[in-house]
């Protein structure tokens, strides 16, 4: 059992038991939902759809419809694409390097955060498809035999490394995320009623059964797939740094990417995790759960990451300066003081500036304050990835070919199309999922809860089969030694089941 | 390819024949002003201005006032200008190759740079990768398309196209091929008289179309060819030289004789 | 209980998929269809193994992760429609659930259980 000082602040309050928690989550799915989620949810939807047609009239009549032109070959697509794909990386981050590194607090945030992450790889997935000239032939990135004869693909590309580190990051995480849920879903399925509820999550929770060796080799997965998704989230990032690290463009052209592009990535993504928590811990009454306390130690890693990526931005000049190549120096000159230096001063002014604010306690515990950053952080990052790729561009080697970029009402669209849909999938998810990790959370409620301090309760729920007499009388020694409020036994074939009630 | 910029007079007659060599769509006034011409061959132009970095340091103007005096053409008394025309480089280590992930464009033996137009699915990667920015996508299907009424998209239109070059669908990026469907033809004639390529036998469309001769086609590795000759001399150089893209096409410097 | 082998067959999984994927690139690029590409060494897996890593990194990842998981589901016997439930709906919820398997001395535990000391 871990020792916890009695002084470190709880990370679950108002005196919560383990049933507590139970009703607690299964609450939200359960119950039904409000008019506010209904009308934040019929808004989503709208946008999604005006962003599907927006897609579905690129695809029908060609990418011209977006506002590209001979120089700048990407814009909006892949500045989204890079932006939702570094939001995921929170979600990763929590649940996998927190674990690695024993952080209790990642308990009651996982679960959401995870959950952010498949949605926010999803809506990124899509930009690679449809920025394609011909998104029909996307199958033609899978190493797959050309149709004509052996023609494969090009591992050279770091797209074609995009490809493997997306798919394998989103499905990673998505099976990282379900595994995690199937204990979570039993517990569903055993307070249900209706009889359709019980089985559709008898069906979602694989017949979990709860036994000591399904929690030995949970806990042992858990470990092992954290152990594969922590170089995994900052292998997918480093890759997707690689698209403009790899090339000659000035501006791209650059080694500090992968770290810089990977510590922009949990910052966005932290960032999207406390707007999202914010809202749901309000609406699905998580306050118990998601403290302070977690908002506060998430914006300590806000404060962290954003000034690692300002590191990162004064490096970049610094070497632009000092390589004395004239190209690169004209590069970063362009982007603070040419036709969008809006965008650059937008970027520092959100991105480096905006997150010294936390240094103060007072204002890294205010919830509105934290909002507000939260926001403020996810535009300025979406202007990064719109500096880095843009401006680096428009204005690259010949001037002849300098232009300039302008969003199409397609562009726009798209954008907001799957902000629609990302929305769509996060609140129906809040009303059919175990918001929070409860199997995992319950682990805690003995060592950090604010009524831990004062009882003593059960770790875990265990289910051992004992098949030796002496092992037996062994378990129920070390059983008479705790104290329990109720015991039931009851003679079940040759077994004998005991049910207790840990005080 | 070598092209000099001494007998370059900038006419365009390069670029017209270019288009009707390869099929390459026109694509009207609103595409040019999204800069989305299809030219595969360019004509750039540099006009000289009047500051230097010695009369900057004399003048005590800062970095960004001498660049932007620089970038002023229309300050100069005396204005000159370099014609120079930009097609695909064929570079030797070219970096829209590496960064394609369907292989559609790749490297021949003969040192060109090919583009599969069938193999294609439009990342647009190469193009941004290219430092000299030659490579052409087809936003919508210029080739059949009522609002690109040109002259691809009738019968009668179509009838003038090239039928040893193919039409480019949307969604395709396009580049010049060297005019790879001159170089096949002179192939297969010398292997059916059962001879050597000779030079001259072989030559781009803009290249004939040159009328000061300032372009010449021909293959560097014979030592006899005139090309090989130009690519030995003192004057030539290769654009962006420093970025070691290895380009198969030669400029050859403008020399002027002034005080 | 024994410790679980789970994380070792992760290991294996892992090491077959960077195998997997090292051949894969060599056949397809170095072997079946060499093309040249950028300059690059194209007809040596030695040479041009710097651009192979990315893919052989996250193939390795792939491979570890979704094999070790469907290990653990089979051997769990986890799977849609599985008819295992919870052997009391309590367990999930905050009661402690153990199984005695006992050998005709029912009796003898029941005793044991009822005279611990405190309350019952």
């Amino acid at each position: 059992m871990h020792y916890e000082s009695p002084i470190r602040e709880p990370l679950i309050l108002e005196d919560k038991t383990l049933h507590d928690i139970t009703e607690d989550i299964a609450r939200p799915v359960e119950g039904k939902a409000n008019k506010w989620w209904w009308a934040l949810f019929l808004f989503s939807l709208v946008a999604f759809a005006w962003g599907a047609g927006c897609l579905a009239y690129t695809a029908g009549t060609g990418v011209g419809v977006w506002g590209l032109n001979k120089t700048v070959g990407w814009a909006w697509d892949i500045t989204n694409f890079v932006w939702w794909v570094g939001i995921g990386h929170a979600g990763t981050l929590i649940s996998a390097v927190l674990l690695l590194f024993r952080q209790k607090w990642r308990l009651s945030i996982n679960r959401s955060a995870e959950a952010m992450t498949i949605f926010a790889v999803v809506q990124a997935g899509l930009f690679p498809i449809f920025h394609m000239g011909r998104p029909w032939l996307a199958y033609w990135v899978l190493p797959l035999p050309n149709t004509y004869g052996s023609l494969w693909v090009n591992f050279n590309s770091p797209l074609l490394w995009d490809v493997f580190a997306i798919s394998t990051y989103l499905t990673v995480s998505l099976v990282f995320w379900y595994m995690g849920l199937i204990p979570d879903f039993a517990m569903i399925r055993d307070r249900a009623v209706k009889p359709l509820t019980k089985k559709i999550y008898s069906i979602l929770s694989f017949g979990w059964s709860g036994r000591a060796k399904h929690w030995q080799r949970f806990e042992e997965l858990s470990l092992v797939l954290a152990g594969l998704a922590t170089p995994l989230v900052l292998s997918v990032h480093t890759i997707v740094s690689m698209d403009f690290a790899t090339s000659v463009i000035p501006g791209w052209h650059t080694t500090i990417f992968p770290p810089y592009f990977v510590a922009g990535a949990i910052f966005s993504g932290f960032a999207m995790v406390q707007t999202l928590l914010l809202v749901m811990r309000k609406v699905v009454y998580m306050e118990a759960y998601i403290t302070i306390k977690h908002i506060e130690y998430m914006n300590i890693v806000i404060m962290v990451t954003g000034s690692i990526v300002g590191v990162a931005y004064i490096t970049e000049l610094f070497i632009a300066w000092y390589s004395g190549v004239e190209f690169e120096q004209y590069a970063f000159l362009n982007r603070a003081t040419g036709p969008y230096w809006w965008a650059y001063w937008a970027m520092m002014t959100c991105n480096v500036f905006s997150p010294q604010f936390m240094w103060s306690k007072r204002l890294r515990t205010s919830i509105a304050f934290t909002f507000f950053i939260s926001i403020v952080v996810n535009i300025g990052m979406w202007f990064e990835r719109f500096v880095i790729i843009v401006t680096s561009l428009h204005r690259d080697y010949l001037p002849s070919s300098w232009t300039m970029f302008s969003p199409t009402f397609v562009d726009i669209g798209i954008f907001i199309g799957t902000i629609g849909f990302f929305f769509v999938l996060f609140l129906l998810y809040a009303r059919t999922f175990p918001v929070i990790a409860q199997a995992e959370l319950k682990t805690i409620v003995k060592s950090s809860s604010t009524q831990s301090k004062k009882l003593v309760m059960s770790k875990k729920i265990i289910y051992g089969i004992y098949d030796d007499d002496d092992v037996i009388l062994q378990a129920v020694k070390d059983i008479r030694e705790k104290e329990f409020i109720s015991m039931k036994y009851i003679l079940h074939f040759q077994f004998m089941v005991l049910i207790m009630h840990w005080a | 390819m070598s092209v000099d910029l001494n007998s370059c007079t900038g006419c365009g007659a390069c670029i017209i024949a270019c288009h009707a060599e390869n099929n390459v769509p026109v694509v009207g006034k609103e595409e040019i002003r999204r800069s989305r011409d299809m030219h595969w061959l360019r004509i750039d132009r540099y006009y000289s201005s009047d500051m230097t970095e010695e009369k900057a340091h004399q003048d005590g103007l800062s970095s960004i006032d001498k660049f932007l005096a620089m970038e002023d053409a229309s300050a100069s008394e005396s204005l000159e200008v370099v014609f120079h025309p930009v097609m695909c480089q064929h570079c030797n280590h070219a970096p829209c190759e590496t960064v394609c992930p369907v292989a559609a464009t790749t490297h021949s033996r003969e040192g060109l740079n090919h583009m599969a137009y069938n193999r294609c699915v439009g990342t647009r990667y190469c193009a941004n990768n290219c430092p000299y920015k030659v490579r052409r996508f087809n936003w919508f299907n210029y080739s059949d398309n009522e609002q690109f009424d040109f002259y691809m998209n009738n019968d009668l239109g179509k009838m003038v196209l090239n039928p040893d070059v193919v039409v480019r669908s949307r969604g395709v990026m396009e580049k010049c091929s060297m005019c790879i469907q001159n170089i096949q033809k002179a192939k297969l004639d010398a292997k059916k008289e059962n001879r050597k390529l000779n030079d001259g036998d072989v030559d781009c469309a803009c290249a004939s179309a040159c009328d000061s001769g300032s372009m010449v086609f021909g293959d560097v590795l014979d030592k006899k060819s005139k090309v090989y000759a130009e690519s030995k001399s003192p004057r030539a150089y290769h654009l962006l030289e420093e970025l070691d893209t290895q380009p198969s096409v030669w400029y050859q410097t403008k020399v002027r004789n002034k005080e | 209980m024994k410790p679980t082998r789970l994380a070792i067959t992760s290991f294996i999984y892992g090491c077959i998929g960077l195998s997997l994927a090292l051949l894969m690139m060599w056949y397809m690029m170095i072997e079946d269809w060499p093309m040249i590409i950028g300059g690059k060494p194209n007809f040596s897996l030695l040479q041009n193994l710097p651009a192979f890593i990315p893919v052989t990194f996250e193939m390795t990842v792939f491979f570890a992760a979704h094999l070790m998981v469907l290990t653990y589901l089979i051997r769990c016997k986890l799977y849609p429609g599985s008819n295992q439930k919870s052997p009391d709906p309590r367990t999930t919820d905050d009661m402690f659930l153990m199984e005695i398997e006992s050998h005709g001395n029912d009796k003898e535990i029941v005793d044991l259980l009822k005279n611990r000391s405190g309350r019952s």
